[in-house]
């Protein structure tokens, strides 16, 4: 087993999109090394930041223009 | 899509610290964040019926036309049918355009483009997607198209007012303004991201899409998604990572798994009230 995976690594093992082999390397490696474990944590933070941003809903005037332009179609 | 799959190989509910969860996150096993489904809070909570339903005087279920029967009511020349069609969609449809956008002028620009298309292009639907599918397609690529328009512009992000303007007041009582802080930091780092990994982090972790729902609304396979997340969340690691974690991420989180379309139902009652 030899160095750390990227922070890119960790987020396609999080996600299961690597292939096996490489699936179990990096699995193995993140058991036993703090530093990549600290990284993934900081990937699930930046997944749960992002989760909650929120949005306001359309503003009226915004959806009652639309809806006019759509009428006149 | 299957409702409540995300698709994503399962994400851990809470922090991983001391525990070695990967090997079994990845095969998909429950994290350790339990599995109590009962807390609901003003997100999951939607009962009022879609404004077309109500508008078209249907109040039984039975009697509430398909997405697919309106598309052909409007190829067929019925006036209604794709107001019917729009109203029933727009919230989700509008959350994908201003989280994708970030900016409402904008992101009601790129709905109305993507509503005339549809609107114009209805006899093209095949039929081989759901009619909601190709909806949020068309609205994802007038979206995609203005960013990569705008991306193609120096220095043309939006203002700092139009993101407050855009984004939801936080409703906690406790330190309102550091959250609306740390969703302006977010926002703006995000924008920094190219377009198609703006999309899929956009549809996947801020609107809780399945991967399979992200795929088919941005054409492209699922591992494509999980490519373009993982590129991304990876390139705001470092610019996101002195900001304070949400203060309940996995509540939320467990509350957007009714569907891979299902938003935040107090955006309508605040916006009504």
């Amino acid at each position: 087993m030899t160095g750390c995976a990227s922070a890119e690594e960790l987020a396609n093992l999080a996600m299961g999109n690597l292939p096996p082999r490489k699936t179990a390397r990096i699995s193995s490696h993140l058991c036993g090394c703090p530093l990549c474990q600290a990284v993934s944590g900081q990937l699930e933070k930046v997944s749960a930041l992002l989760q909650n941003v929120r949005y306001a809903a359309m503003p009226n005037y915004l959806s009652a223009r639309l809806e006019a332009v759509l009428a006149s179609e | 899509m299957s409702p409540g799959h995300r698709g994503d190989g399962g994400r851990l509910d809470g922090p991983s610290a001391g525990r070695c969860p990967v090997a079994v996150r990845v095969k998909r096993c429950p994290s350790g964040g339990g599995t109590t489904t009962g807390s609901q809070d003003q997100r999951s909570g939607r009962s009022s019926l879609p404004d077309a339903r109500s508008a078209a005087g249907l109040r039984d279920s039975a009697a509430e036309p398909a997405d697919a029967d309106l598309l052909s009511w409007h190829i067929g020349g019925d006036a209604n049918a794709f107001g019917l069609l729009f109203g029933r969609h727009r919230d989700r449809l509008w959350a994908v355009a201003i989280s994708t956008l970030g900016d409402p002028e904008e992101a009601a620009d790129a709905l109305q483009d993507a509503m005339i298309s549809a609107f114009r292009r209805a006899a093209s639907f095949r039929g081989d997607s759901a009619v909601t599918t190709w909806l949020h397609r068309i609205v994802v690529n007038a979206c995609l198209d203005r960013m990569r328009r705008k991306s193609a512009q120096p220095a043309a992000t939006s203002g700092h007012e139009a993101l407050l303007d855009a984004l939801a007041p936080s409703g906690l009582l406790s330190d309102p303004a550091g959250r609306t802080d740390t969703a302006i930091d977010v926002n703006t780092e995000l924008r920094k991201l190219v377009p198609e990994q703006q999309a899929a982090l956009v549809l996947v972790d801020m609107l809780g899409y399945s991967v399979s729902g992200a795929a088919e609304a941005l054409g492209v396979s699922e591992s494509t998604v999980k490519s373009r997340c993982a590129r991304g969340r990876a390139r705001l690691l470092p610019r996101l990572a002195h900001l304070r974690p949400p203060a309940t991420p996995s509540q939320s989180r467990r509350n957007r798994s009714a569907g891979p379309h299902v938003l935040p139902a107090q955006e309508r009652s605040e916006e009504a009230s």
